[in-house]
């Protein structure tokens, strides 16, 4: 048996599914058939009912994996077969040519200017747009060029240019272009397979009677995301084929079975009106039935917006002057007409990837009728293939939203890690041994700097140089180097490779997406990660200041004068280590419930499951005959124990150290866990005269009596107590089967915490100096992870004193504590109010 | 001079700023302290002997 899993594509469900099943312990080859990772989430714009920005939400996302050294990426590949039995799988995977080879490619980009091909239509932004012949795919990792073989003269003509060589392998100083590259097979032995590949536009005849690919400025849904974001060919401005902006948009979702294509267009309407707030925006749709409550509160907030919603059929467009298009409809029985809309966006049904039915094929699963991946007749869980040990997750399945391909993710790593548990942990890398120097903080700082160009970034419009030269003159700064992209971290150890510096200053990209990264280069180098500071030039400088780069190169001295400053005050720290209780309390019966404890127990993990119902059989949801089955599977399981007729008591501790009463009529019994799901139903109020664990969980209820969780799609089952999760009819109305799914993914949540002996988290949290505490408790409301309480303690006078004391385990380092306090009497590690007040200084000093 | 605060089983404890010159004493320190509903704890530090102790507030009056 294998501890490792297949993930075929890498879209937000697959990426998902990687992360939990390497949290969980097993190791991950993630195929991906295009180019560079992401999917269509990184496509598009903004997700609904969220309203996030979809690039910078799935970003860290990217990052993370791309860098976990138990995450094999294979992009640009192709599953070819699959045999073997569950437990011990060969697959035979294709990995189709670049022309570059990755492993010396570092992203430098001085290839693409002397390619003499240039107008390659960009396949990532549906044509739109135009590159060389060498080019990055996406901006998303893996970040290597690939060379178009359709394109590229050399490949084409075995000649380009003058010289004996072609330019762009002249202008490659690491040797990277391998045009002698052919297709190669590869087998990987895996235990199991998550399929995750994900949904396309299908493109049928219909589009063309609506007028895309016939009229100007009509197109779909996907090629208006690519308009609308901020990486796309117009920088995120809506721009007709014209060139020019687009004031009058309206939509046409072609599919009213799905809300899916609704929620799309809805959202796009109401990213087109953040952007230009003077824009006018029709969706036209045919009785959409929008059931989800958050879904129609988002609804309620655009057209709150602006975004005109209209009920319409016979939609017929017709060309109209000046690239306008004219579009009569039937609403209410009349006929209208919006007359000379800028653009018209059509919203085609979702199908399965183009790829499915080829990978179906290669691996001998059956799909459904409409292409989606399917499962043995009798068998009705939603996530089962036709073939045992391979499961399917995200909208491989159907369309849905990313919320619930989330869900679905974690609960296919949930059945994969069940499958796997005697061999969880075996196929894992173990982590890299740590060398860092001896640095203290007495140690004179001597700082290695590093300047990322980001491509065009920052290096295309920054005066690079003469920032380079700047920040060698600052106190402490020894050597500064620049980077065309710092973050592959070739630069950054080339520079700290027997060198003895002791601080890293890193002027580039947003800390919030890479600074684990540049912490990892950091600690690769020898020093410890917390002697590293990011400065933030792209998002503060050359993003915001685009049109005037003399200031912003001036700006970008301050910030790295600033960022010096800081980082010669910084100490080094240690990770923090907390022990986990390995077991889980599931509260309440319902399907979801029993689905988590079960898929818990039969990974291996010990679980409590409280019912105050006599039986579980009597809770009403699960009187189906598939719960049934889950009930009888879980009552089999010794590490599982069931609590019925049973309260919770007193409920204390934080993730991977909760302790919990459960109350029977037998008396109390203790329990220690690591983590907590609640999958209660509405008629499952929390407080009863044994205690009240909603409140001592700070969990919240919305106005409809569901638990309020973390904000953001790709979290729908976290709440915001860390350890403690939600699923099936704690979160939301659902069937059956989806609030099996549910506990399934809340059981991939909670074993991501349990599986593991201990914790390690960021030493960045909050200190208490006792000398000048004085207990006034302005702290703790501001907190929250709920992690200051308020102590009170005696003196030998008699006289009692109060202080405050911060929970190592869940203080997230916020700093909100630190923003409260009269008293100067709390600060976060790395941000000491000395180290601020040098930042504000270097600014004043300069000026 | 003692540190103020120490980490006990995890907990934080306050010292009661004196230094007790045999376990005795302290004990019964701690005895006192217990009875006013606090937590307690011994520490030895160079031959004398160290009180802390704690008690959790739950009911916050902000001033």
């Amino acid at each position: 048996m294998k501890g490792s899993v297949l993930v075929v594509g890498a879209g937000p469900a697959g990426m998902r599914a990687s992360s939990e099943l390497v949290n969980q312990g097993f190791k991950v080859f993630l195929v991906e058939e295009k180019p560079t990772i992401g999917g269509k989430m990184a496509q598009i714009d903004k997700m609904f009912p969220s309203n996030e920005c979809s690039s910078c939400t799935i970003m860290p996302r990217m990052l993370e994996i791309a860098n976990n050294p138990n995450i094999n990426i294979i992009a640009f590949a192709e599953v070819e077969s699959i045999t073997g039995e569950p437990g011990d799988f060969k697959v035979k995977v294709l990995k189709k040519p670049r022309y570059v080879d990755p492993m010396r490619c570092n992203a430098c980009t001085d290839c693409f200017p002397v390619c003499p091909v240039g107008g390659v239509p960009m396949e990532y932004n549906l044509g739109r747009g135009a590159s060389k012949a060498i080019s990055f795919y996406s901006p998303f990792p893996p970040r290597k060029a690939l060379i178009h073989p359709d394109k590229c003269n050399y490949l084409l003509s075995g000649e380009c240019g003058d010289q004996e060589q072609p330019p762009c392998v002249q202008a490659c100083e690491r040797r990277a272009i391998d045009f002698s590259q052919k297709p190669v097979t590869g087998e990987l032995h895996v235990g199991a397979v998550i399929i995750a590949t994900g949904s396309d536009e299908l493109h049928t005849d219909r589009l063309a009677e609506y007028g895309c690919g016939k009229m100007p400025n009509v197109l779909t849904a996907l090629e208006y995301e690519r308009l609308l974001s901020g990486l796309g060919p117009t920088g995120g401005v809506v721009k007709r084929d014209d060139g020019t902006a687009a004031q009058t948009v309206a939509w046409y979702v072609m599919d009213s079975a799905s809300p899916i294509g609704f929620m799309t267009a809805v959202t796009e309407a109401m990213g087109t009106i953040e952007k230009n707030s003077n824009a006018s925006v029709w969706v036209l749709h045919e009785n959409t039935n929008i059931s989800r409550e958050t879904y129609s509160d988002f609804i309620q907030k655009a057209q709150e917006a602006n975004v005109e919603i209209v009920l319409a059929d016979a939609v017929a467009p017709t060309e109209g002057t000046e690239g306008n298009i004219n579009i009569s409809y039937q609403a209410a029985g009349r006929e209208n007409e919006l007359a000379g809309v800028n653009m018209f966006v059509l919203v085609p049904p979702l199908a399965p990837s183009k790829s499915a039915q080829k990978l179906a094929q290669n691996i001998g699963v059956q799909l459904n009728p409409w292409g989606f991946f399917d499962k043995q007749s009798g068998d009705s869980h939603p996530i089962h293939t036709s073939r045992e040990g391979i499961f399917v997750c995200g909208s491989a399945l159907e369309p849905k939203g990313i919320d619930d391909a989330a869900i679905q993710a974690c609960a296919a790593a949930s059945h994969a890690a069940a499958l796997l548990s005697k061999v969880r942990g075996t196929a894992m890398a173990p982590p890299p041994e740590k060398q860092s120097l001896p640095i203290t903080s007495e140690d004179e700082p001597s700082i290695a700097a590093l300047i990322c160009k980001c491509g065009p970034n920052i290096g295309g419009l920054l005066d690079i140089n003469a920032l380079a030269e700047y920040t060698a003159s600052l106190p402490h700064v020894n050597q500064v180097e620049l980077a065309p992209f710092g973050c592959d971290g070739v630069k950054i150890r080339e520079m700290l490779r027997g060198k003895e510096f002791n601080r890293v200053l890193v002027g580039g990209c947003s800390p919030k997406t890479h600074e684990e990264v540049f912490a990892m280069h950091t600690e690769g180098g020898g020093i410890n990660r917390y002697l590293m500071e990011i400065v933030n030039l792209r998002n503060h400088c050359t993003w915001v200041h685009s049109t005037d780069p003399k200031e912003a190169t001036e700006k970008a001295k301050t910030l790295m004068r600033m960022g010096a400053r800081r980082v010669a005050l910084q100490e080094p720290l240690e990770d923090i280590h907390i022990p986990v209780s390995p077991a889980a309390l599931v509260i309440g019966g319902t399907p979801s419930g029993v689905a988590c404890a079960l898929k818990l127990a039969q990974a291996d993990l010990q679980v409590y499951l409280v019912e105050k119902e006599s039986d579980l059989n009597v809770v009403k949801a699960n009187q189906s005959s598939f719960v049934s089955r889950l009930i009888e599977a879980l009552a089999k399981l010794e590490n599982a124990r069931v609590f019925t007729g049973a309260e919770l008591g007193a409920v204390q501790g934080f993730m991977g150290n909760f302790n919990a009463e459960i109350v029977t009529s037998a008396g109390k019994e203790e329990v220690d866990i690591g983590s907590i799901v609640i999958a209660t139903d509405l008629n499952m109020a929390a407080p009863s005269d044994n205690g009240d664990y909603e409140a001592q969980l700070f969990l919240q209820r919305s106005t409809n009596n569901f638990f309020v969780g973390m904000l953001g799609n790709l979290n729908p089952l976290d709440f915001n107590t860390a350890g403690v999760f939600k699923c099936g009819p704690a979160r939301m109305e659902m069937g059956v089967l989806d609030a099996i799914m549910d506990g399934e993914g809340a059981a991939s949540r909670v074993a991501g915490i349990i599986s593991k002996t201990e914790m390690v988290k960021s030493p960045i949290i909050s200190v208490v100096v006792d000398e000048k505490c004085d207990g006034c408790a302005y702290c703790i409301e501001p907190c929250p992870a709920h992690a200051v309480a308020l102590i009170e303690y005696m003196q030998h006078d008699g006289t009692k004193k109060k202080t405050v004391e911060v929970n190592d385990a869940v203080c997230l380092g916020c700093g909100n504590c630190m923003a409260t306090c009269p008293k100067d009497a709390v600060y976060i590690q790395n941000f000491k109010p000395e180290q601020i007040m040098e930042m504000v200084h270097s600014v004043s000093e300069e000026a | 001079m003692p540190s103020l605060s120490a980490k006990i089983d995890g907990k934080k404890f306050m010292w009661d700023k004196f230094m007790y010159a045999s376990e005795t004493e302290a004990k019964e320190k701690m005895a006192v302290y217990e009875k006013e509903g606090f937590e307690a704890a011994c520490l030895t530090e160079e031959g004398e002997y160290l009180v802390y102790t704690r008690k959790v507030i739950t009911e916050i009056t902000l001033e």
